[in-house]
């Protein structure tokens, strides 16, 4: 009995917080299509958010994505040779790198850097009781705190996938010349003949998901801290674990769709 | 006298945004309320701190600023909404002390822009407000 009860009552909770992070997008996706929410200081935010989680990683992100790319890269360049797949190399690194590889990784990083970075900020600003301020001065939390940073992940993701798909394609050049003696015409023709319009679509709906969510749940999970500077890095925690939970889902869900 | 809602509340629950500068957390009133441009917004932080000679920290943080410096900024903040009277509540909590409090009222006179200020403390604290030129009430 004591069992069911149990599983009962972490049922309903996991329900009840799921039931409210679905209330928070829906009202967070209100709040895009109003056009009094992009106030000057919204805008402001906006701007410095963009600045903060895409342009200032750029040399870190752009070595990072040429190491790890030119390694993955290479291995698949090495294994598709092996296994006599050099006709269809165009079709492995074009879904690899942009359908899978590029928006995962990029995903990944955005949500160590700047995904723990939100989650910690807020956590803060609820702790020292500043999101009391701005509710006392009638300042809209959603609109002024979670919309530009909401925007700036989805941006930032989206252009840094893109960024990182590049570097990345770049780099297996490098690769097919070095091991296959491979000129550039015919590693281009290569890509090009293997690039769909729905390879692009892929690349943009899956990073604009992993750009929402990356925002999205730290927000959440540093909205939702206890008053105690004690309970900051329990939230950070939280909020990364599901956050992680919910990039895998994403990545999963994608998948199902790409095999149908 | 006002209702509490319809006062611009400065409160030591109400503190300052600390990743914004001084001059950032006077201006965000006018941004959001007024919609006026962050340059002008801005202007008129800098223009309004100058009046109290405050200026200097207009690009400093809470962290680097006293608690005086920090009251007087709430204030100015409070100043800039669209209600019609400002009430500080306990001003002790956030100042830690009222030795000053005389001279700070005296600087929040120098903001005058018709806004009516109320003080709520505990009779405890009368002592500190004798003398004031202002209405002390029980």
């Amino acid at each position: 009995m004591y069992l069911i009860e149990r599983l009962g009552e972490k049922t309903m909770t996991i329900f009840r917080s799921l039931f409210e992070i679905v209330r928070f997008i829906l009202l967070v996706l209100l709040h895009v299509f109003k056009p009094k929410s992009y106030n000057p200081a919204m805008r402001m935010v906006l701007t410095k958010q963009i600045y903060f989680t895409a342009i200032g990683i750029i040399p870190i992100f752009m070595l990072m994505a040429f190491l790890f790319g030119s390694v993955i890269i290479g291995v698949v360049i090495y294994l598709s040779t092996e296994y006599s797949l050099q006709s269809e190399m165009g079709s492995i690194i074009v879904t690899f790198v942009i359908d899978e590889f590029a928006p995962f990784f990029t995903a990944l990083l955005i949500s160590l850097r700047s995904g723990a970075a939100v989650n910690t900020e807020i956590a803060i600003m609820s702790v020292n009781q500043e999101l009391n301020t701005l509710q006392e001065y009638k300042i809209d939390i959603i609109d002024y705190l979670f919309l530009p940073r909401i925007i700036s992940g989805v941006i930032s993701v989206i252009s840094l996938s893109i960024l990182f798909a590049l570097i990345m394609l770049g780099s297996g050049y490098i690769f097919t010349f070095l091991y296959m003696h491979m000129d550039f015409n015919t590693y281009k023709y290569l890509l090009l003949n293997a690039i769909d319009v729905s390879d692009i679509l892929t690349l943009i709906l899956k990073s604009f998901a992993f750009g929402f969510v990356i925002m999205l749940i730290p927000i959440y999970s540093g909205l939702h801290t206890k008053k105690d500077y004690t309970a900051v890095p329990i939230s950070v925690l939280n909020g990364m674990i599901r956050l992680f939970i919910a990039i895998f889902f994403i990545e999963v869900f994608s998948l199902i769709i790409q095999s149908l | 006298m006002q209702t509490h809602k319809e006062s611009a509340i400065i409160s030591a629950e109400t503190p300052l945004i600390a990743n914004l500068d001084m001059c950032e957390n006077i201006a965000l009133i006018k941004e959001v309320h007024d919609n006026m441009s962050t340059v002008d917004a801005e202007s008129l932080a800098v223009e309004i701190l100058s009046v109290l000679g405050l200026k200097k920290i207009s690009r400093k943080r809470v962290a680097s600023c006293t608690k005086e410096e920090q009251f007087l900024v709430m204030c100015i903040r409070a100043m800039m909404t669209q209600e019609k009277s400002v009430m500080i509540k306990l001003p002790g909590e956030i100042l830690g002390s009222l030795l000053h409090i005389q001279k700070l009222i005296q600087s929040m006179k120098k903001l005058n822009n018709g806004k009516e200020i109320f003080i709520l403390d505990s009779l405890n604290h009368k002592k500190h407000y004798e003398g004031c030129e202002c209405n002390i009430e029980k």
